[in-house]
């Protein structure tokens, strides 16, 4: 939250333009003002700003001039003139203005999304020393993973002189509740972490000692806001807090689910711009066998290291050692890659979270660049036309004596006037339309506490527009001679207008790839959120089922089953059934390099995911069954019988569904069940993974979410009775809820976020360049008024006119179009790659945004025809 | 530069008004907070401001800062004090005014 404090920038605006006798007690009031102020932060800040510059009237506003230093009469007159010229030609100042607001707006939010993703991980000390283990297996099906086994990092620990530390991250998936005094919260980011985390990740400390945090075993160190949250501003340093459903253990009594921590440390909230991000940290030192123990956990463990040196290639050999000692068998390999390329090089199975990518960073920078360029040669292309209407004006300068660099000032005093306008234009939309901004970026820009890179970024692109839009044409007007200067011939008019064609058609070529990419990203994002995903996702309503104080087995079948018919009787709830998996999330079980066709051999064996669902699962959600059957509760041999899906049967190496049905697998130990039954393919996740081989399990009961199917349009089930009934049944549980088709579209909001944006900025582009086309067919016009009042004298029709204005752009246009078509295809595919279900490119994604063009252009053009044909013969023939 | 007063506007003459019923203790954010309460209409910190440094150009009111207290984080107020040309011109302005009203007919009051 922000702090309650006025808006500093407002303050300093103030400073620097208020009078001093009156600073102090204009500031005094304002912020009196502020604290009186009882409404909601965000109407206090904007009123703020509105007070301030309502205040920003002649009679406070100090002088022009620097300390002790006047302006100079002529520099003064200069931006007079600057002024009175800007107002003479209002058109083309707000034509230049608009233009170019638009491209430093937009670049620079480019820039900014570039420079966070950028950014990741790179606010940790020694960042460029600290690499993640990643593992290749090759065996079966190649599987590139993020996380590895347990004894990498023991290895790393133990046998490599280089290695500084080295630590394991394993991320708690699924249901985990955390209770602290009378507070009981669902939690998500709980990680385990080896006691040698905060040597490697050195994070600050809001309390604790960073070398003791995690030495004794139930140790927890927990994030600021948690802290606040559970204990407000205690000191939660030795407090305890029992966390549900994490870490478990056996005893005596059977598998205990409910342990408790005692708090060690408080670590600041990770920034946003890391890729490991948690609220608990518990220190995985839980068992008295520890190595033994994670053993057996599989390949689980995000392995990091720091190593001694930046650069350290023994490393290599040393990963190879590790899998030649506990992996002889398998084909695999750990490949050790930086901190810093995680969160744009890496789209790994299993990774922490999703990451972005690299492709996309170039296709935004592609894009910031193409606006400059567009709204630069506008601008270059203006006053390269405009040069030849002020040529009296600067004969009469010329006459008048003045040197170059006098016409030099005028011209770049003029250009630095409309970029100065233009960036406070976008400073002021910038901090006006944050709120609606924020949430493209994809992070929150915090203006209270702009970064300086930001302003580097801003300042940068300040003094690019003034390095092309003022310094050029500058130099091009004050270099015009006297002769010249008075009468511009044909000639030279024209040899101007094929360099500005150049420009132009660059523009068009660039205009169009963006406009066609972003056409084909929008179709495919149709496409993903429009597929069906192969189960009945829609009026489903999912609770995460209860993971405190549930007991012994046999007790806590009895709660579920109460739950279930309670609330299945209630209005609008049509059924209540349960699964240990949610679709749109990674299935937490995965049997890898042993689930096989009886008589087939290890070696041969895939990846699968497996889960549990309740006998009526499958078909509440309308899976479709293409062999056999659902599982059946009259069946008891059912309960060792499995339903696999399509992809399943397929790395089975079974020919067809059905002659998988009644076949047996070998899973897990002493455990071969039969196949009853084959659902068809569906997407588990997003569209950009295949098609997943998933193995159904049955049980009576799987405690992971309580699915409530509610029938079509009907109203949602009255969520508070059914909490009312959760409170009885599963006392000292949480009680949360969501729907289940908003779960699963989640996935998607990166994706949706990207191509919102790139839309945004290549309608931006594309409304450039018509500018540009609108001002060049403007100046072209006015200078042939002759030219066409002689041709309309000889009999030529309007459409004449609009031929003798158009020819040029038009050429233009479909030279942009020869050039531009391969691009957009190239690049697009290059793009849809990242989906394994995705569109094929169609011949109007790519003539559209070609038939958009030149129908802006017609018309454009068309307008100024008329206007010229329009004007009055007399008129247009004396007009020299 | 003393400019001598011959009108006022409307909110110049509340200002003035508000000015002088404070008793020297008028600042900026104080004369909102009146205007707001008495008159029932909303008047912008910099209006204010505006308005008394026309007044104080005109010479009928006087600025100066006041002592540091802690309530603004250590700042001062600008304390405005109506001057004597100020407090006369307010009188000149009422009695025109009273003489007006006793002038107008009791016929036409009674239509309101």
């Amino acid at each position: 939250m922000r702090k309650n404090t006025p808006p500093r920038l407002a303050d300093t605006l103030l400073r620097l333009l208020c009078k001093p006798e009156i600073l102090e007690g204009v500031i005094g009031d304002l912020h009196e003002y502020y604290q009186q102020n009882n409404s909601s932060s965000f109407k206090k800040r904007t009123l703020y700003w509105f007070q301030v510059l309502n205040l920003l009237r002649p009679f406070a506003i100090k002088s022009i001039g620097i300390k002790g230093w006047k302006f100079s009469p002529l520099l003064r007159i200069n931006f007079i003139i600057s002024f009175r010229y800007l107002k003479k030609n209002s058109l083309f100042s707000s034509i230049n203005i608009v233009g170019l607001s638009l491209s430093l707006f937009s670049s620079l939010l480019i820039m900014e999304y570039i420079r966070f993703e950028n950014s990741f991980d790179k606010f940790h000390e020694d960042h460029h020393r600290i690499y993640r283990i990643d593992q290749i297996t090759t065996q079966g099906s190649v599987d590139h993973s993020a996380t590895t086994f347990s004894r990498v990092a023991e290895e790393l620990n133990l046998s490599f002189p280089s290695v500084e530390a080295a630590c394991r991250v394993h991320k708690v998936r699924g249901n985990v509740v955390v209770t602290a005094g009378d507070k009981v919260f669902r939690e998500e980011g709980i990680i385990g972490a080896d006691s040698s985390f905060f040597s490697l990740f050195k994070l600050p400390l809001v309390a604790g000692a960073p070398e003791h945090t995690l030495r004794e075993a139930r140790s927890l160190v927990i994030s600021k806001s948690i802290a606040l949250k559970y204990f407000g501003t205690n000191d939660p340093i030795g407090k305890q807090m029992t966390i549900d459903g994490a870490y478990g253990f056996w005893s005596a009594t059977g598998y205990n689910n409910h342990v408790t921590y005692t708090i060690t440390g408080v670590v600041e909230d990770l920034p946003p711009n890391s890729h490991l991000k948690f609220d608990f940290l518990i220190s995985l030192n839980l068992y008295s066998q520890l190595e033994n123990e994670l053993q057996n956990w599989g390949d689980s463990f995000y392995t990091y290291y720091k190593s001694k040196h930046s650069d350290d290639s023994s490393i290599i050999a040393g990963l190879e050692k590790i899998i030649s000692k506990y992996k002889p068998d398998q084909e695999m390999a750990l490949i050790p890659k930086p901190l810093t390329d995680i969160h744009l090089g890496s789209n790994l199975a299993n990774e922490f979270q999703p990451n972005g990518s690299i492709k996309e960073i170039w296709l935004m920078a592609t894009v910031a660049i193409v606006i400059i360029i567009v709204a630069g040669t506008n601008y270059i292309n203006f006053t390269r036309a405009n040069a030849q209407k002020r040529s009296t004006e600067i004969a009469v300068g010329r006459v008048f004596w003045a040197s170059s660099s006098h016409i030099f000032n005028r011209i770049f005093i003029e250009g630095l006037v409309i970029n100065t306008i233009s960036m406070a234009l976008v400073l002021l939309l910038l901090f006006v339309a944050e709120p609606l901004i924020s949430p493209l970026l994809g992070h929150r820009i915090d203006l209270e506490n702009v970064p300086p890179d930001f302003w580097s970024i801003a300042v940068l692109s300040y003094l690019v527009g003034i390095g092309i839009s003022a310094i050029y044409p500058a130099i091009i007007i004050s270099k015009l001679k006297l002769d010249k200067a008075q009468k511009v011939n044909l000639t030279e008019q024209f040899s101007i207008q094929s360099k500005s064609n150049l420009l132009v058609g660059f523009q068009f070529t660039l205009s169009l790839l963006v406009l066609g990419f972003s056409i084909i990203t929008l179709d495919q994002m149709k496409f993903v959120s429009s597929k069906e995903v192969g189960a009945n996702i829609f009026n489903t309503i999912v609770i995460p089922g209860p993971t405190v104080d549930t007991g012994n087995d046999s007790i806590y079948d009895a709660r579920l089953t109460n739950f279930k018919t309670t609330v299945s009787k209630l209005n609008n709830v049509s059924n209540v059934t349960l699964g240990n998996f949610l679709p749109g999330q990674e299935i937490r079980g995965q049997a890898t390099g042993y689930v096989r066709k009886i008589g087939d051999q290890e070696e041969s064996a895939g990846n699968y995911y497996f889960t549990q669902v309740d006998y009526e699962f499958l078909s509440e959600l309308e899976f479709s069954f293409i062999a056999g059957r659902n599982f059946d509760q009259s069946f008891s041999t059912d309960q060792q019988a499995i339903v696999i899906n399509k992809a399943a049967s397929d790395l089975l190496g079974f020919g067809s569904p059905e002659e998988a049905i009644g076949n047996k697998i070998i899973y897990r130990r002493n455990s071969t069940p039969m196949i009853i039954g084959v659902v068809d393919d569906f997407h588990q996740q997003s569209l950009r993974r295949e098609y997943q081989p998933i193995i159904f399990e049955v049980r009576s009961n799987p405690k992971g979410y309580c699915y409530l199917k509610f029938a079509t349009g009907s109203q949602l089930p009255r969520m508070n009775e059914i909490q009312r009934i959760w409170g009885e049944v599963f006392e000292g549980n949480p009680f949360n809820y969501f729907l289940l088709e908003d779960f699963y579209s989640r996935q998607y909001e990166p994706d949706n976020r990207f191509s919102k944006v790139f839309a945004l900025f290549s309608i931006f582009s594309v409304s450039i360049v018509i500018i540009g086309i609108f001002g060049l067919t403007y100046i072209n016009a006015a200078s042939r008024v002759k030219e066409i009042g002689v041709r309309k004298t000889l009999g030529a029709s309007v459409f004449h006119v609009f031929y003798t204005l158009f020819n040029k752009i038009g050429i233009m246009i479909l030279l942009a179009s020869i050039i531009a078509i391969p691009l957009i295809y190239m690049v697009a595919e290059d793009w849809l790659m990242n989906y394994a279900f995705r569109i094929s490119i169609k011949w109007w994604m790519i003539a559209g945004p070609i038939a958009l063009l030149l129908m802006l252009a017609v018309l454009v053009v068309g307008v100024q025809s008329i206007r010229s044909y329009r004007l009055n013969l007399s008129k247009a023939l004396k007009n020299e | 530069m003393k400019v001598e007063a011959k009108t006022l506007g409307e909110f110049e003459e509340l200002v003035l008004l508000i000015v002088a019923l404070k008793n020297g203790d008028a600042y900026g954010l104080d004369i909102c907070n009146e205007i707001q309460e008495q008159t029932d209409r909303v008047a912008t910190i910099g209006a204010v401001h505006a308005t008394v440094a026309r007044l104080e150009k005109k010479g009928l009111v006087v600025t100066h800062m006041g002592e540091p207290t802690n309530e603004r984080g250590g700042r001062r107020k600008r304390l405005i004090r109506a001057t004597k040309s100020g407090m006369s011109f307010l009188v000149k302005s009422r009695d025109e005014k009273v003489k007006l009203w006793g002038q107008i007919p009791e016929l036409t009051l009674s239509k309101i």
